[in-house]
């Protein structure tokens, strides 16, 4: 298990997240938003986060910041974040609260997709700014501001002065977006959580953004969490990927190694249905069938029930069973319908097929 | 308080959380069981409730004696003495009617609460329903019309909202009395408690037809009305079909919350002597000369805790039941949240 | 802004001039005769020029008359309380009433607003029960029960502050507690519920995230989102309470403006009827104005609309 997400030699990754579980107790069941999720980040890199809508990315990043609200509940794993060369590495999972509180927004810090209404509507942009400095540096009142101003310099704010007094109704969504991002790169985070920080966007000013960060990044070394289900995005601007599916990582690569060669069939559809770089998509919509209901997940691989690998191998092979829970009664291999006691999750684990090139499936 | 859709499973499912809610249901049944037991007792209540018993025989604070609510005889039947039982609701009756006391004219309190709390409820209802009655066209009207027959409409509503509370009650008093009076026959005992009613509800509807107007308006410009408005449907249609139904759950929230505002005003009226009038009680009513009698003697207690208690519990019922009613229709107020 | 106020104030003044109308209306066809009450009865020939001499023999010039008046805050003599002017009463019971209404808005803010604060944080919890049930209860206990219970204890038993009369800092705390009560009740109901929705927004996971402490987050982020339906509830209800309760009032003796209310309309007091529901109105419009500049300070977005 500990080595799964070993993809890297050299050194102790920045964060490692390791088999981590969030569970949301709903009235009609449990809901495992996260189950044995993985993933390692290394110093200065980008790591792209993709998967369809509800497979549990932003359950994944709001684990790491641990504001999973209410219902939800970080059940088990580990998160190792090792950002300082002079501190011993801390499992954010075991903190307090408050040493968790230091971490939010100066070692580790988020922005959300909805520019619309993640800024608070009675405070000034440069107000909420500020803020962050008054939490995590010694800068107070006029000092905080100035440097508030400072940072809506540094994301490339037109008339930084008068937009620091403005109110977020006040300016448009790609600036609130840039505000945001001043917010969350004040106090110098060694990671950068980005969820869908440009879906709501316009092509240009998605752009413009992700520049901007990359920008940002080169500058200061930090480290980028890049959750989107644009594999345009995915392809210009991030290192490595992970790609998830229903709460766990079903493959991850280099990004190079991914799109040359995609392994897993679910990786396989999402790539046949990527839009070209820069176009729109919410919704990932090309393979067969729709996402498992988070509550009932199928049993072994949990992307059997729309898999056409499995479906092809079983007729090749004349392998099959039929699956019970599917009317439809398509012939299926058995090993991945099937739950084995020798894997502990009774889903295929991830496997190294090649040079750093991970997969979680029997067939490849 | 958006709607959720325009069908009825939103109203299912706002049922549904209502009765999950076990504070406000356990509300609704206390509710519902006081006003059957006062109901039951409503035929006998109403023959009694004026009785007078002066003579110093009448014990005047309450006693708990056990009920024996049948007769025991003995009867000879086909021959043969056997013991026969007689039971009585009659009897059952007047010998709980000592239970909490009399008042200073000797009249049983309990008789006059259960007698109370129907007249209480009535004012209730009827104000709840002549606010419904009259907001509902008003406030749809206002925000269906829109221009300046909104703005007029609106500006009414205003212009009545600055006239002290009070004041206008008592006017609506003086002013209906005599005539109503004369509608009912000389009845002038029951004209004051319709006048009541009309007074009372007659200023209740002003914050429902400012919330009925809000629900249309919002209405009006959700998809499903506009898909029904391309497809050609009248405005009366619309009206009838899309707009009434998803006015129910709000309408019924607010209307909820206006009958223990109307108790509470009754009552108010009560203590400045323009509430019910002698000898008709209403629990405001006899919470307020319950005030009046243990100021004069305090060990006139029971005057004031029964009837206090009682429209405690009533209004703290009906205000639980109108809570968990808007709980349930607007699940915004119970988000999960991080804090 | 400075616009958005005048024009407020044109419209407060038409509506003021429209409650005008309307309860000059109503204290015309009210049946009732200001000078034939109880025993005071005066002949029909002295009626006849007590009417000439006060302008009511006509009414649209009686309309017009206590209309010019008022504009110059001159409303004219009482009928009921034969040797005083409208003015006269209204300037010895009107600070009583303000004092005492401001002293209790303040109670109830001060109190309404933490209670509920807490009791949304730690929804469901004992705190949030116990405030549950106790908010109901003040907000289901007529005032002139719990205003007789506190004198009762605080007057006669303990024998903190005085029973009768009217003058001292003594005598507020009492009445000026049973007026705030409710106020309380509701204050912290809406602040509960104005909580329980800003809390699961957007930005309040985002001042999380920040690295804000949650005191902070409520106590700051939140508490100035959802205290607008508070400020909005405050105009009419400090209007209300501001003019005087007759029932608190005459529980504890306290010489303020709400029994005119009733004791104008019940002796059929045209002068003092007018000259109060105009005070009142007045006094709830120029609420409901600050209260409209004090909601586009604090949230910004609705300065721009009307
Ligand atoms: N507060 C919650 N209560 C119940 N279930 C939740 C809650 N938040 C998330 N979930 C469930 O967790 C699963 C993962 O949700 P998550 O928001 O992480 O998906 P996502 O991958 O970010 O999707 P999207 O691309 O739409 O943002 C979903 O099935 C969702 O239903
Ligand atoms: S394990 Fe089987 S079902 Fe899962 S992805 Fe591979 S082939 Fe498809
Ligand atoms: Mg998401």
């Amino acid at each position: 298990m500990a080595l799964d997400t070993g993809h890297c030699d050299h050194g102790a990754p920045l964060l490692e997240v390791r088999d981590l579980a969030t569970l949301f107790r709903t009235d009609e069941g449990d809901i495992r938003a996260v189950d044995g999720f993985s993933l390692a980040i290394e110093r200065g890199r980008t790591v792209a986060l993709v998967g369809e809508s509800g497979c549990g990315k932003s359950a994944t990043a709001l684990s790491i910041m641990r504001l999973i609200a209410a219902p939800g509940r970080i059940i088990k794993g580990s998160i190792i974040l090792n950002d300082r060369p002079d501190t011993p590495p801390v499992d954010l999972l075991r903190l307090d609260d408050r040493a968790m509180r230091e971490i939010r927004g100066s070692r580790i810090a988020m922005v959300f997709q909805e520019p619309m209404t993640s800024l608070n509507p009675v405070f000034t942009v440069g107000e909420q700014i500020a803020e962050a400095f008054e939490l995590h540096t010694e800068l107070r009142g006029r000092a905080a501001m100035q440097a508030a101003i400072e940072m809506l310099v540094k994301v490339e704010i037109g008339a930084p002065q008068s937009r620091a007094a403005a109110y977020p109704h006040e300016i448009s969504g790609g600036m609130r977006q840039r505000v945001m991002i001043a917010m969350a790169l004040a106090c110098g985070p060694s990671l950068l959580i980005a969820d869908e920080a440009t879906t709501a966007l316009d092509v240009t000013l998605q752009m413009q953004v992700l520049d901007l960060l990359r920008e940002v990044q080169r500058e200061s070394g930090m480290s980028v969490l890049l959750i989107t289900h644009d594999l345009g995005v995915v392809a210009r601007w991030s290192d490595y990927v992970y790609v998830m599916y229903a709460g766990r990582v079903v493959e991850h690569a280099p990004v190079a190694r991914l799109f040359a060669k995609p392994l897993h069939p679910y990786t396989r559809g999402l790539m046949a249905c990527a839009p070209r770089l820069g176009e729109r998509a919410d919704r990932l919509q090309a393979i067969p069938g729709s996402p498992p209901d988070p509550r009932h997940l199928p049993s072994g691989c949990r992307f059997h029930p729309r898999c056409a690998l499995c479906v092809e191998r079983a007729r090749d092979r004349e392998r099959f069973t039929a699956a019970p829970e599917h009317a439809t009664a398509v012939p299926l291999l058995r090993r991945c319908v099937e739950r084995f006691p020798e894997e502990a999750s009774g889903a295929p684990e991830l496997r190294q097929c090649d040079n750093d090139h991970w997969v979680a499936c029997w067939e490849t | 308080m958006a709607p959720i859709a325009n069908d009825r499973r939103a109203e299912r499912r706002g049922w549904r959380r209502f009765r999950r809610n076990r504070l406000a249901s356990l509300s609704l049944y206390a509710f519902l069981g006081l006003g059957a037991i006062a109901t039951a007792a409503l035929p006998f209540a109403g023959r009694w409730y004026d009785v007078q018993s002066l003579d110093s025989a009448v014990r005047h604070t309450p006693s708990f004696t056990p009920v024996v609510a049948f007769d025991v005889f003995d009867v000879e039947c086909e021959g043969s003495p056997k013991t026969g039982v007689r039971v009585s609701i009659a009897r059952l009756f007047h010998r709980s009617s000592s239970w909490l006391g009399h008042d200073d004219l000797g009249r049983s309190l309990m008789v006059r609460l259960l007698m109370g709390f129907l007249v209480s409820i009535a004012i209730g209802l009827a104000a709840a329903a002549i606010s419904v009655v009259v907001s509902v066209p008003w406030g749809c009207i206002a925000a269906l019309s829109g221009g300046w027959i909104d703005t007029t409409m609106m500006r009414i509503v205003d212009v009545l909202y600055g006239l002290p509370y009070i004041l206008m009650v008592i006017i609506l008093k003086i002013a209906l009395t005599r005539p109503l009076a004369a509608l009912l026959g000389g009845e002038t005992r029951f004209a004051e408690v319709v006048i009541l009613f009309i007074a009372i509800g007659g200023v209740s509807w002003l914050t429902m037809a400012r919330v009925v107007r809000g629900q249309v308006l919002a209405l009006r410009d959700q998809p499903f009305i506009e898909a029904a408005r391309a497809a050609g449907a009248g405005r009366l249609r619309i009206l009838i079909r899309h707009v009434l139904p998803n006015l129910v759950g709000p309408v019924t929230v607010y209307a909820s919350l206006v009958i223990p505002q109307a108790i509470l005003q009754e009552a108010f009226l009560s203590y400045l002597g323009i509430g019910v009038q002698q000898p008709i009680p209403s629990i405001g009513r006899l919470a307020a000369d319950g005030v009046q009698a243990v100021n004069t003697f305090v060990g006139f207690w029971w005057l004031l805790c029964y009837p206090c208690g009682l429209l405690v519990v009533t209004l703290m019922a009906l205000n639980f039941v109108g809570d968990g009613l808007r709980d349930a229709y607007d699940p915004k107020s119970r988000a999960d949240t991080l804090v | 802004m400075i616009a958005r106020i005048v024009r407020r104030l044109v419209l407060g003044a038409l509506t003021i001039v429209c409650v005008y109308s309307v309860t000059f209306l109503m204290v015309i066809t009210v049946p009732g005769n200001p000078f034939r009450q109880g025993e005071r009865n005066i002949p029909p020939e002295a009626e006849a020029a007590l009417r000439i001499r006060y302008n009511m023999d006509n009414n649209w010039i009686y309309f017009g008359e206590f209309l010019r008046g008022a504009v110059a805050l001159d409303f004219g003599p009482s009928f009921s309380y034969s040797d005083w002017t409208c003015n006269q009463i209204i300037a010895d019971a009107l600070p009583v009433s303000i004092m005492l209404g401001l002293l209790a808005v303040f109670l109830g803010v001060l109190v309404g607003v933490p209670v509920g604060v807490m009791s949304a944080v730690r929804r469901n919890g004992w705190f949030d029960v116990t405030t549950l049930g106790l908010v109901l209860l003040g907000i289901s206990v007529p005032t002139f029960v719990t205003g007789s219970l506190l004198l009762t204890v605080g007057g006669v038993y303990l024998g903190w502050f005085p029973i009768g009369g009217w003058g001292t800092l003594a005598h507020l705390p009492l009445p000026a507690l049973t007026l705030s009560l409710p106020l309380m009740a509701y204050i912290a109901r809406l602040t509960r519920t104005g909580m329980l929705d800003v809390l699961g927004a957007d930005f309040i996971r985002t001042a999380l995230a920040k690295g804000a402490p949650p005191r902070t987050v409520v106590w700051k982020h939140a508490l100035k989102v959802a205290f607008l339906p508070v400020l909005s509830y405050l105009g009419p209800a400090a209007a209300q309470t501001m003019t005087g309760s007759f029932v608190v009032e005459k529980v504890f003796g306290v010489p303020g403006l709400g029994q005119h209310f009733v004791n104008a309309a019940l002796n059929h007091d045209p002068g003092l009827i007018m000259s109060t529901v105009l005070v009142y109105a007045s006094i709830l419009i120029a609420l409901n104005i600050v209260v409209d500049v004090l909601y586009g300070w604090i949230d910004p977005r609705i300065s721009g609309a009307v």
